[in-house]
């Protein structure tokens, strides 16, 4: 029987390493996001592969407290994103394309009296993009 | 030795893409993401109630192409349950969204 194949990295821990510089990355928000701001939601929906390289579906959700700062880092997660390839300790991220480019998400619990139960002070974006990994060399 | 040349007929294309058998094949493929969605929801569903919620329908919708832009019979998989932006998205007390809808637009996508 053949070896097993090395694992395919992460797309969310690549992406953590990759906007590291740019915010708080994570796969959930935090209970205290409000005091965490900027904050980064990576999320792998889906994908497929060729056995060499990994085509993950992901979104990159921004989260910030007002509409221009949080439009302005999606947009900046965006251009770094597309901008590869990039080389990063745990893989390589070879190319990444927008599939759904940035554009406000719905965050706030409609009629929550708690602003901070509710994140009444926080704008989300989100994109979906289509990221092609392969395995560290 | 004679040479065969392809002239589209945008017209006949056109007729093609609203059509009712267009419009069948694309409420089919609407319902195979319904299965993969109903899947996706079972996993974390409670009551049942957002799962109970998608339905499927068909629309003529705008399509701007290379060609130029056209109309073309759609397939769309909604889900119109009070909470499915919570499910699809998560909020500030559903911290981790489920991508419902995204990730059945993946699955089909990659086939």
């Amino acid at each position: 029987m053949p070896a097993d194949l090395p694992p395919f990295p992460a797309i969310e821990l690549l992406l953590m390493d990759l906007l590291d510089d740019l915010g708080t990355v994570d796969t959930a928000t935090p209970d205290d996001l409000e005091q965490q701001l900027p904050f980064i939601q990576v999320n792998r929906i889906g994908g497929t592969d060729n056995v060499v390289t990994d085509t993950t579906r992901v979104v990159v959700s921004a989260y910030a407290s007002d509409w221009p700062t949080g439009n302005t880092l999606a947009e900046t997660i965006r251009q770094r994103l597309i901008s590869g390839p990039h080389v990063l300790s745990g893989g390589v991220l070879d190319q990444v394309r927008t599939v759904v480019s940035p554009q406000e998400l719905p965050h706030s619990i409609a009629g929550s009296r708690s602003a901070t139960k509710g994140h009444a002070n926080v704008r989300r974006f989100g994109a979906t993009y289509s990221a092609v990994t392969r395995r560290p060399s | 030795m004679a040479r065969t040349r392809f002239i589209p007929d945008s017209a006949g294309l056109q007729e093609v893409a609203v059509s009712d058998e267009m419009a069948a094949a694309m409420l089919a493929a609407a319902e195979e993401g319904r299965t993969v969605a109903e899947g996706f929801a079972a996993d974390f569903t409670v009551t049942g109630e957002y799962a109970e919620h998608f339905n499927t329908f068909t629309r003529i919708v705008p399509l701007i192409t290379s060609f130029g832009g056209h109309e073309v019979a759609a397939g769309i998989l909604a889900n119109d349950s009070e909470h499915a932006a919570a499910v699809e998205y998560g909020n500030a007390r559903d911290r981790k969204p489920h991508f419902v809808l995204s990730r059945t637009a993946a699955a089909l996508h990659a086939g």
